[in-house]
């Protein structure tokens, strides 16, 4: 029931070259920063990038739903949705029952006879989302469902594709890790337009294997020889963390959050990056480490500055 | 909008708009109103006035079937001969109108390029009434494909591949998503061309020459008066002028404008 099947998606011209691996049935969080070609692999999958490849070709109903929404601006939101059965060949009257059934479900019904240049953001979302629906797509992909909505309508549609993507074979394209907890089981890590990581989301998050996707799951990664009492980095500096559920032979690797990361007058001698603001708290990244420091409370360094972190919470290393 | 306008820039305005305004107000000095409707209703000349009308129409038609496949291949087309292309095709809005007639008659005139595989057929194009709807076809069709290439190359191909995407056929996607959004520049077009089929006279005299009731169109029609009755060139120059400006201003609006709503 759980049939697996993978994508090699080749866009040379764009840099990506990425292997996805997907469930069917369930949904994957594509996470990258900007710029990381996550556009571009749901655009080939879609097959609207005529420079890209894609092997072996994707099943012919997929459904993108791109950032903008796109809806054809000359047709009702009605005829919006009732675009591809109509292009496959229902008739009309059908058709617009279709659409509205649709409509109805991503709570949009009241929208069917507007123009889509009447519609504000999260209402042009709901629609292009019900068009993508109605089409009946064997893979729906989603390019950054929630950029440019308000916190309100972002939270709103979130419930609803939670509802609406049970049972679906999907792609979300997302560079929040929210969006992959919320709506998807397993995760693709992209970097430059390749894969740097992949596997179950808590899995990925919690015990990333890569520096890259530790920082998009807002963690550290130190790595290094597990000792007993902690492991011992390659700069020749031990960290303190539990370390019996490491392999015999592997290496340890530990995942902090920077909450557990604090700047001491000793430790991990590091030199700072960048200010990041984080809730309450500013995030002081330095060029490996990073820790979440009350402005109130210490004074904050800057871009420059040489400092020490100290991991202050015992956590348990993995191998990797 | 017109705040930012250099002070300069109206003086110029205002010359531009003489030129164009006095020569309109000459015609209108040389009517004789007394006679006008005697004039514009006599036999010949309402025969040449619906001449030029049913065979403007047509050719309008015409630009409209050919011109707007033609401007959205230039828009998608990507080869470096675009350019050159675009060049030939548009070269009937630079050539002298009666080159136009001469190279229509060397296609498809009895000795033209054509002329044999018509004659064979029994069809005389040249000096017929088709003659004047392809040689008015000829010098409007720039007008159509241009502003077709350009309002596609304007709004991209990124619809038509959703309309793809969602399984419509090439025809589907250009019926249901391409053509509504390309209404507004059709329009535009169409009036262009009807205004430059209507007013068409070098390329149709020399293709199609000057036959009552045939070919000879209202401006042949003014032209072959302005020896023997200049009053009637007159009353006719006006009524086409009048035609053109009232096409103009009814259904030409400025691409831009209506294409955001």
């Amino acid at each position: 029931m759980s049939e697996a099947f993978s994508f090699t998606v080749t866009a040379p011209s764009r840099g990506v070259g990425a292997t996805l691996s997907l469930t069917r049935g369930s949904v994957l969080a594509l996470l990258g920063p900007n710029g990381s070609g996550k556009s571009t692999v749901l655009e080939a999958i879609a097959g609207i990038l005529p420079e890209a490849a894609v092997t072996p070709a994707p099943p012919p109903r997929v459904a993108l739903v791109t950032q903008r929404g796109e809806l054809f601006p000359t047709m009702s939101v009605l005829a919006n949705v009732a675009f591809a059965p109509r292009a496959r060949g229902v008739k009309r009257a059908e058709a617009h029952e279709m659409a509205l059934a649709w409509l109805g479900r991503v709570d949009a019904a009241d929208l069917a006879h507007r123009r889509p240049t009447e519609l504000s953001g999260g209402q042009a979302r709901r629609v292009a989302l019900a068009r993508a629906l109605a089409s009946e797509p064997q893979i729906v992909l989603l390019d950054e469902p929630f950029a440019g909505l308000d916190l309100e309508s972002a939270t709103a549609i979130r419930a609803l594709l939670a509802r609406a993507l049970k049972g679906v074979t999907a792609i979300i394209a997302t560079h929040t890790t929210l969006d992959a907890h919320a709506l998807s089981s397993h995760i693709a890590v992209l970097e430059r337009g390749h894969v740097a990581e992949s596997g179950p989301v808590t899995r990925v998050l919690t015990k990333p294997r890569t520096a890259f996707a530790a920082r998009m799951a807002g963690r550290v990664l130190l790595t290094g020889v597990p000792q007993r009492e902690g492991i011992l980095l390659t700069t020749g500096e031990l960290v303190r963390c539990e370390t019996e559920a490491v392999a015999q032979g592997a290496m340890a690797a530990l995942a902090v959050q920077p909450r557990d990361i604090r700047i001491e007058p000793t430790g991990l001698a590091d030199v700072v990056t960048a200010l990041e603001p984080h809730g309450d708290l500013v995030r002081v990244h330095g060029e490996r480490l990073a820790a979440d420091v009350d402005p109130l409370a210490v004074p904050l360094p800057q871009p420059g500055e040489a400092v020490h972190f100290e991991v202050t919470a015992t956590h348990a290393a993995y191998s990797v | 909008m017109t705040s930012h306008l250099p002070r300069w820039m109206a003086a110029l305005a205002v010359a531009g708009a003489t030129l164009v305004l006095l020569p309109i107000a000459g015609v209108l000095t040389r009517v004789d109103w007394s006679d006008f409707g005697a004039q514009v209703t006599s036999p010949q000349a309402l025969t040449a006035l619906g001449l030029s009308l049913r065979t403007a129409l047509v050719a309008t038609v015409a630009c409209l079937v050919i011109g707007v496949p033609l401007g959205y291949v230039l828009a998608v087309m990507r080869s470096r001969w675009k350019a050159v292309l675009r060049a030939l095709v548009l070269a009937p809005l630079v050539l002298p109108p009666v080159v136009g007639g001469l190279a229509l008659l060397y296609a498809f005139g009895r000795r033209g390029l054509l002329g044999g595989t018509f004659e064979a057929l029994g069809i005389s194009i040249a000096f017929s009434t088709a003659a004047v709807v392809m040689a008015q076809t000829f010098v409007a069709l720039p007008f159509m494909v241009l502003t077709t290439e350009s309002a596609i190359a304007a709004r991209g191909t990124r619809q038509e591949s959703i309309a793809r995407m969602y399984g419509a056929s090439r025809t589907r996607t250009f019926a249901w998503v391409t053509l509504p959004a390309l209404l507004p520049a059709l329009a535009a077009g169409t009036v262009l061309a009807f205004a430059r089929a209507i007013g068409e006279f070098g390329a149709t005299l020399t293709f199609a020459g000057s036959l009552e009731g045939v070919t000879r169109t209202a401006p042949l029609e003014i032209y072959l008066q302005r020896e023997i009755d200049p009053g009637a060139a007159v009353a006719l120059s006006l009524v086409l002028l009048i035609v053109a400006v009232a096409v103009v201003a009814v259904a030409y609006r400025p691409l831009t404008r209506k294409s955001a709503t």
